[in-house]
């Protein structure tokens, strides 16, 4: 009789001793990584961390029930862990899409101790399960990773930010440098970047080179508001008398040129010039005044340039221009 | 790094002050310009150019104007970004104290180009701290003092910081009166929308 009750007394001074160690493995494990698993030898959890029951909260089911190892692909069985021990594992929840963890299992005693991490997916994680810093030991440096990404995408963001700024002002910037403040035309640095493009194709075109007669009587006698004004009206005339792709600048004063695309016939453009000059020699009302002016022009076709210089073409277009000039002004001369 | 610094201060002038008071101090600063990029690297000077300006527009003296700079840093919604990342330092404030020695290079993995002065942390009883700044940054110190603050109150919690002058080094001194003293703001590692954006 004593004696079976003293074998009892061992026995369930055993257990207890056992129940006490198992305690102190789990509260420690616990700690060191929250993210632990620990497995009994019938293939059932026994215990789960406070961070991994988030998302496998019952003991008591089979390990192979709630967890897939997708990585060696064929640890199917409590037996098989045995064979992977220590070794990187691959794992997903076997009724839950995502998230997958990284894990390492080793037996202990009969039992295997499993301990898992989320990979690169630990904001998703994160997220899903609503985790905070204290739900990671901090050896775990899966919050600074978190940081870092944070980080990493708000300095991404600033930079994406910066460039779509500088890129507007470098667009803002490249429009002004190519037109005219005044008219709205292009000017003639535009104008020489229209006339290269234009000579590699090889199709042929005509220059018109304009300057207006009687402009400095204007700006003299009504100032320069009126001056401008006429200058204006100029633009919208040589805008209207000429077809879309056709290139029309100023060069500067009042001066314009005139870029006639694949027009080759004399005929052509002596109508052009006609119509521009009986347009500009309208009168030009200006608040209580009214402008008189006239324009020269000089033309030059691109097949009659023997040297397909654009310097050289622009200025025997000027010569043209001037020989108006000098014929009494109001007309357009072509240069031969 | 001076281009954060800088645009810091443009945010701080014109959310507290409006647009107008900051174009006064562009000018008395003679910037020439009116906006700050936080990723384009001006000269140390312009920065100094500011915070005389500063000290002239608003008639207070530069530690005044860079304590409340820092407390806007944290509190502004425009900086938002810059309170989660200090928030990143520690579950309760006590742990952000305790990294906070960390700070210049948690910066600097988020940005190489940032550096931060180095900041020492003394133990000087029981939750007492004596932080000690380094140098390279004139008036970090009083800046960090306005983010302490501030950052105490986000967390929660009820501290005492002082700016103690006068030494060879910055020293800022904190006493951790509780750690738990009201609910403070909330933080989430991975908040459900992007408002990381």
């Amino acid at each position: 009789m004593t004696a079976l009750v003293t074998v009892d007394i061992l026995n369930w001074r055993r257990r207890n001793l056992q129940q006490v160690d198992f305690l102190a493995l789990t509260g420690a494990l616990d700690v060191l990584n929250p993210m632990n698993v620990v497995v009994e030898k019938d293939g059932t959890i026994c215990h789960i961390g406070p961070t991994a029951k988030r998302f496998q909260p019952d003991i008591g089911v089979g390990f192979f029930e709630a967890f897939v190892v997708t990585k060696p692909s064929d640890v199917i069985e409590l037996a098989d862990l045995h064979d992977v021990a220590g070794q990187k594992l691959v794992l997903g929840l076997r009724h839950s899409d995502g998230p997958f963890f990284t894990g390492i299992a080793m037996p202990l005693k009969e039992r295997f101790l499993i301990n898992l991490s989320f990979g690169f997916g630990v904001v998703d994680a994160v997220r899903r399960f609503n985790l905070t810093a204290s739900d990671f030991a901090p050896t775990d440096q899966s919050v600074g990773m978190i940081y870092l990404t944070e980080a990493k995408t708000i300095a991404i963001d600033e930079f994406k930010r910066l460039s779509e700024r500088l890129n507007g002002a470098k667009t803002r910037a490249e429009h002004a440098a190519q037109t005219d403040e005044l008219t709205g035309l292009m000017n003639l640095r535009a104008l020489r970047e229209e006339l290269i493009g234009l000579q590699s194709s090889g199709d042929r075109f005509a220059i018109m080179t304009l300057d207006l007669d009687h402009f400095k009587a204007v700006n003299d006698s009504l100032g320069h508001a009126a001056g401008d004004h006429v200058l204006k009206e100029t633009a919208r005339i040589l805008c209207e008398e000429t077809r879309e792709g056709d290139a029309v600048a100023r060069n500067g004063g009042d001066e314009f040129t005139l870029l006639l695309k694949g027009v080759q016939a004399q005929a052509t453009t002596l109508e052009i010039a006609a119509r521009i000059i009986d347009r500009i020699e309208q009168p030009i009302v200006f608040e209580h005044s009214t402008c008189h002016i006239s324009a020269s022009v000089g033309t030059i076709f691109s097949n009659d340039a023997q040297a397909l210089d654009i310097e050289e073409m622009l200025s025997n277009a000027d010569k043209a221009l001037y020989s108006s000039k000098r014929a009494g002004r109001g007309r357009n001369t072509i240069y031969t | 790094m001076q281009g954060f610094v800088n645009r810091a201060v443009q945010c701080f002038v014109r959310d507290t002050y409006g647009w107008a008071v900051w174009l006064n101090v562009v000018r008395r600063a003679g910037l020439g310009f009116t906006n700050f990029e936080a990723m384009l690297v001006y000269p140390p000077h312009i920065t100094e150019n500011i915070v005389v300006a500063l000290e002239i527009e608003f008639r207070k003296p530069r530690s005044i104007i860079l304590e409340d700079l820092g407390t806007y840093l944290v509190t502004s919604p425009t900086t938002e970004v810059l309170r989660r990342m200090l928030r990143f330092g520690g579950e309760d404030f006590g742990e952000f104290i305790l990294s906070l020695d960390e700070l210049p290079d948690r910066a600097r993995l988020a940005l190489a180009e940032i550096e931060l002065p180095s900041i020492q942390l003394h133990s000087t009883g029981a939750k007492q701290y004596l932080i000690e700044i380094g140098e390279g940054l004139p008036g970090f110190s009083w800046a960090l003092v306005g983010v302490l603050r501030a950052l105490a109150d986000d967390y929660g919690a009820l501290a005492f910081i002082e700016h103690k002058a006068g030494s060879k080094r910055d020293q800022i001194s904190v006493v951790l009166a509780d750690d738990s003293f009201s609910h403070g703001r909330h933080f989430e590692l991975a908040p459900a929308q992007s408002a990381t954006g």
